[in-house]
């Protein structure tokens, strides 16, 4: 140092001194050489001024310059890693001052290429927005402002942005500068077109659905909502049932009105309801609607609204009430023919009876009135099918009642001692097979009546009728303990017409007959049940 | 001359029974009474009748009809449908 002053012969320097009580001070001085006649350097003369102040002032300065960088790396950490797009431009000129690397993955170009353009180019941006934002951003930005906008990336994909920019205002009150935050929308906007789909295709099927439906809340006095439907269905606007939900009642007949309020009560306790109820039109005339109804739970488990369809069934229910009718006059029909076949039989019955009369000779009246028994157990059949709720199905343990208590009254007036002893299980038949086991019961019974007691032997006759369900055979036994076959009598080929009547009707059963005649008479007869094709 | 011979199909047994009696009072001769359709088109392979009294409901699958229409397909014989 001392060589640059004395080549130079004068210096300005600032260095640190010392004063006398030890403490450091700043010093800035001017410094001169002096020389004797030889220019021999002998001396030098200074003019020194205290510093101090202003050197504490630059270290602080140095300090806040490094502070001022510490923060710029903070926001640039911020910025580069951010997964919006912060950017600034400069008006005048305008230029590109910033844009952070985020542009770089959302656009897919590279900041790069940007800064050396100078300017955001508008061929990025999707052709249907370009115009659109084009526009906006060549107005003077003078407040916050903001924009969604679609650009097409290299590969051609579609990304939704949005942008925010604030202007910047210099000393002077002049924008100078526009800061902005780009962000990447597209999911939000996929979110918001899935949203817009659903809720078009659930429109689409409330309003074109001829079923109305609604949602409610749990009280009823809120209606959320009701498909247009509702007007054809009541016949009344949504508005006038929007503005009081609860007016529906006074349309809905008194009469179902019950219905509504426990399915009301059903769904409030979690359960689904399906109503069916007349409701009045506004011009009186009377519809039938189905009601289904739902509840609905918040997150909390509580039923808050209630959701339904509503049908208008009247038509159903027009062609049912005319099914219900005609199946009762089908009903009706059918029993008037059993009646009149069992008047019918009734008439030839007492058309024997007349001709009875006539007749003198005893064995011939007992033809005459075994016939009319005959008639009588077919009778039976067609008068228990009449006063039955099933048409076309015999119910045995009455008939065979009836026809054991018939017979008793026409053979056994002479013979008060015989006991009946009849056990049939609820067993019902179809009309082809009942009328042959009628028939042979009827024959059966007759001949134990007519010839197994004397007149003085107290007697049994014992009518069994059960079904095996394993095998599914009917097994009917009908016994006396009177005195069997009179000696001689060869039951295989007998030609008596009652025997006869048996072995046929047997063969129409398909079934087997067994005669035992140990003790008394004893027929086992089993048998299917007959299978005739449905003649409807 | 040999008497006629015929089949009486009928599901009502005592019916056939009475129709069989009859036909046979008039000199004809009857070659079985059957009460289904399966057992008439067995009967009419076994021994040809000359004519079949059919009635229209019998017992089984088949109705006397469609008896009539077998049996006519087989042999060539009449077949007299009365009502059930």
């Amino acid at each position: 140092m001392f060589r640059q002053f004395f080549d130079a012969g004068r210096i300005h320097i600032e260095n640190d001194n010392r004063k006398f009580d030890g403490t450091t001070i700043w010093v800035e001085g001017d410094y001169i050489c002096i020389y004797d006649s030889l220019d021999r350097i002998v001396g030098y003369f200074g003019v020194q001024r205290e510093i101090s102040d202003a050197v504490a002032a630059a270290t602080q300065g140095k300090q806040a310059e490094a502070a001022l960088k510490e923060s710029e790396e903070r926001f640039r950490q911020l910025a580069e890693n951010i997964e919006s797009v912060f950017w600034m431009v400069g008006l005048q000129p305008q230029e590109i001052i910033y844009i952070s690397p985020g542009y770089e993955k959302i656009w897919g170009r590279s900041c790069a290429e940007l800064y050396a353009c100078g300017h955001f180019l508008a061929d990025f941006i999707h052709p249907e927005d370009r115009s659109r934002v084009v526009a906006k951003f060549s107005k003077r930005i003078v407040v916050e402002d903001e924009t969604e906008y679609r650009i097409v990336r290299p590969d051609g994909e579609i990304r939704w942005i949005r942008d925010r920019a604030f202007p910047i205002i210099n000393q002077a009150g002049e924008v100078y500068r526009i800061v902005g935050i780009a962000e990447d929308i597209s999911d939000r906007k996929q979110a918001e077109k899935a949203f817009r789909e659903s809720e078009g295709r659930f429109r689409q099927l409330a309003e074109n659905i001829q079923d109305s439906f609604w949602l409610v809340s749990a009280d009823l006095t809120d209606l959320l909502y009701v498909s247009p439907a509702y007007e054809q269905i009541w016949g009344r606007s949504r508005e006038e049932l929007y503005a009081e939900p609860i007016k529906w009642m006074k349309w809905v007949n008194p009469e179902d009105k019950h219905l509504l309020h426990e399915a009301m009560g059903r769904v409030l306790q979690g359960e689904s309801s399906s109503t069916e109820y007349r409701i009045f039109l506004p011009d009186g005339t009377i519809r039938w609607v189905c009601d289904r109804a739902f509840p609905i739970y918040d997150e909390s488990g509580n039923i808050y609204r209630i959701a339904g369809i509503c049908e208008d069934i009247s038509d159903r229910k027009l062609t049912s009430a005319r099914i219900e009718a005609a199946l009762r006059e089908k009903e009706v029909l059918l029993k008037e023919i059993h009646h009149r076949v069992k008047n019918n039989m009734q008439v030839v019955s007492s058309l024997l009876q007349l001709q009875a009369q006539y007749i003198e000779d005893e064995p011939t009246l007992a033809l005459f009135e075994e016939s009319q028994i005959r008639i009588h157990s077919m009778a039976l059949i067609h008068e228990q099918l009449y006063q039955s709720d099933s048409l076309d199905r015999i119910d045995l343990p009455p008939y065979v009642e009836n026809l054991v208590a018939n017979l008793y009254q026409s053979f056994g007036s002479g013979n008060t001692s015989v006991q009946f002893n009849v056990n049939v299980d609820s067993i019902s038949l179809n009309i082809e097979t009942a009328i042959p086991c009628g028939l042979i019961i009827n024959e059966l019974v007759s001949n134990s009546l007519k010839y197994a007691f004397t007149e003085s032997l107290a007697g049994e006759i014992n009518i069994n009728f059960y079904h095996d369900t394993t095998s599914q055979q009917f097994h009917l036994s009908i016994q006396d303990n009177g005195r069997g076959f009179p000696p001689g009598f060869n039951v295989e080929n007998t030609e008596t017409l009652g025997l006869r009547l048996v072995r046929m009707l047997t063969n129409q059963l398909d079934g087997t007959l067994m005669i035992d005649s140990e003790c008394g008479t004893c027929y086992d007869i089993s048998f299917a049940e007959l299978t005739y094709r449905r003649r409807i | 001359m040999n008497p006629i011979k015929i089949l009486v199909v009928e599901d009502e047994v005592i019916v056939a029974e009475d129709i069989a009696g009859r036909l046979k009072k008039l000199g004809y001769t009857v070659t079985a009474t059957v009460v289904s359709g399966e057992e008439a088109l067995e009967k009419v392979a076994e021994e040809r009748p000359d004519l079949v009294l059919m009635d229209i409901v019998l017992k089984g699958d088949m109705d006397g009809i469609t008896t009539a229409e077998k049996i006519r397909a087989k042999v060539d014989v009449p077949t007299d449908a009365d009502g059930g």
